[in-house]
């Protein structure tokens, strides 16, 4: 035993106030030992091309093994092992994991996989996931069926299945996102509404470039649109249904203007902005149309609504104190709740799927931001910078966002990125052409 | 990370001066491979408490690791919180920790509580 004087007890005391750790200590034949400080990196994973286990269907194999490595490593938390360096070959999807040889490259996880056509044009795609240093499967396998113009969609899936077993959260690969597709030079700009796989893929257009149109938003089944067009010269509010593009227009009274909609989280209710007589204010309607109730009441400009996930409160963007900050209020209305205090504009904010994060657009000296504050408004973090960012859409697992970045002078050019709600990750988003007002819809059925 | 902690803990406790400091520095290591990354928010708020054995040759029995307790409110994220640490302790492990064999008898068996409360924020 260490003698321990009274004053050193008292100095001891205070020392064990500050550690941090790791504490080690030992008693009942038991090594105790706290740590507190890990590491943050992606994960190294192999990811063999998956089995071709029907005649003709290797291509088909090699396409889905690249779209799941690349969602998993798209999302900068997983790094893919080059097949270069794998010890173990996998020849059968039933072979025993090797597991030594796998570590012996330091992967932690596996995910082997097998495809299957027939003539016809059905596939089927399974997979498994093994915890290599554990040597055990995470979950059971799983398969996935569809016709083969499914085929991204079924890579989406595994991929989805994997990084749930994982990170213990929802995935966000078989998703889709509503955008403003632009061309041609920045003064006689065509904008029209494209429709797209969350990383760019299958991309259609649901308007043409005649009119003008802005802020497309899903609706929470993905199945409609809602967005502005300015095809009347005046804005007003359309909804789309996905499927048949067909669309009608929201009953706005003659001479008003309605614009930046957004569904509550039922689909059966919309906030949008109404100016009547020069003034902006939020209202509420059915998405039928029905029931027009007016919430905000002041001769500032209150715009950019988003609910929460529960429907009960509504955050949005007014210059009621003189310069555009975020409030919070009632999804029925009422005295509204500054949450925005720093220096500069704050805009277009938009509710976290997990209902505990605001994300928002920030013009501070000259810069614009996308950053993330609580939604009482504490903790503001701002996650970009550049000439111009705007227009955060968060992806369905509330783990990703995705906004507009314009670039600079009369050739600049507004395209799509996304960032971790880190901060980590920016990265552009593959499209065509000029892309704004991203807009990422649910996880599909 | 604080490099006097072990000692002063180890003295308190009563070990020996000599094995104290040598297993704390070993096994500390093992946040080098506590990755928490591509953890959801909700597992980086999972504080778990893992028991397992040490093999002679510093190994970890990997059978032998089990979930003692953990402070996790979803079954998913205690999972995730559960497996990193599991992932972490085998991985740096997988060598062999190098304590001493004269005192086997006191890391033979490890309690270790893994506490992402300070990550959570980078």
């Amino acid at each position: 035993m260490v003698p321990v004087n009274r004053f050193a007890g008292l100095a001891m005391a205070a020392m064990l106030a500050f550690i941090q750790t790791p504490a080690i200590a030992q008693d009942s034949g038991r090594l105790r030992l706290e740590l507190t400080d890990a590491v943050i990196e992606p994960m190294p994973i192999a990811v063999p091309q998956f089995i071709a286990e029907s005649a003709g269907a290797s291509d088909m194999a090699a396409r889905i093994t690249q779209v799941v490595v690349d969602d998993l490593a798209g999302t900068g938390l997983f790094r893919q092992i080059q097949p270069s360096a794998f010890i173990s070959q996998v020849t059968a999807f039933s072979s025993p994991v090797q597991y030594a040889d796998w570590k012996a490259i330091n992967a932690q996880a596996l995910i082997t996989g097998a495809v299957t056509t027939d003539s016809s044009g059905n596939i089927n795609v399974k997979f498994r996931l093994y915890d290599v240093f554990a040597g055990q499967e995470m979950g059971d396998g799983l398969q996935f069926a569809a016709t083969q113009d499914g085929w991204r969609r079924m890579a989406h899936k595994v991929a989805d299945a994997v990084y749930a077993r994982i990170t213990g959260e929802g995935g966000y690969f078989d998703s889709r996102v509503v955008y403003v597709a632009e061309a041609g030079p920045k003064n006689q700009r065509q904008k029209r509404l494209g429709i797209m796989d969350y990383d760019g893929a299958n991309v259609q257009y649901l308007t043409d470039s005649s009119a003008i149109v802005l802020a497309p938003r899903f609706s929470p089944t993905g199945d409609r649109i809602l967005y502005t067009s300015y095809e009347t010269g005046f804005p007003r509010i359309y909804v789309l249904d996905v499927a048949s593009v067909g669309r009608r227009a929201l009953p706005i009274p003659e001479g008003d203007m309605a614009f930046s909609p957004r569904f509550g989280p039922d689909g059966s209710t919309v906030v949008f902005s109404l100016t009547q007589g020069g003034n902006t204010d939020l209202w509420r309607m059915s998405v039928d149309g029905s029931a027009p109730v007016r919430l905000t009441n002041a001769p500032s400009i209150e715009t950019a609504p988003s609910f929460s996930p529960d429907g009960a409160r509504i955050v949005f963007e007014s210059d009621r104190s003189g310069s555009p900050q975020l409030y919070v209020m009632s999804a029925s209305g009422g005295e509204p709740t500054r949450i925005s205090f720093g220096q500069g504009r704050y805009g277009t904010p938009v509710w976290s799927p997990r209902g505990d994060l605001v994300a928002f657009t920030k013009q501070n000296k000259g810069r614009f931001h996308i950053g993330v504050m609580r939604v009482d408004g504490s903790e503001e973090r701002l996650l970009t910078a550049s000439f111009l960012d705007e227009g955060p859409s968060w992806s369905p697992n509330g783990r990703v966002i995705m906004f507009t970045r314009e670039t600079q002078g009369a050739g600049g050019e507004a395209r799509l990125y996304s960032v971790d709600s880190t901060g980590r990750n920016l990265k552009p988003v593959a499209t065509s052409g000029g892309a704004s007002d991203p807009a990422w819809g649910p996880l599909q059925n | 990370m604080n490099q006097t902690a072990p000692f002063v803990l180890i003295a308190l406790m009563g070990l020996t001066g000599l094995a104290g400091p040598a297993m704390a520095n070993d096994l500390r290591d093992i946040s080098k491979c506590w990755n928490v990354g591509m953890l959801s928010d909700a597992a980086k708020r999972v504080k778990v408490t893992l028991v397992f054995d040490l093999a002679r040759d510093g190994t970890p029995v990997a059978d032998s690791i089990t979930l003692l307790g953990d402070s996790g409110t979803t079954p998913p994220a205690r999972q995730q919180a559960f497996q990193a640490a599991r992932r972490a302790i085998l991985r740096c492990g997988a060598g062999g920790f190098d304590l001493p064999q004269q005192t086997y008898e006191q890391w033979r068996r490890v309690e270790m509580t893994f506490d992402p409360a300070d990550m959570r924020s980078k």
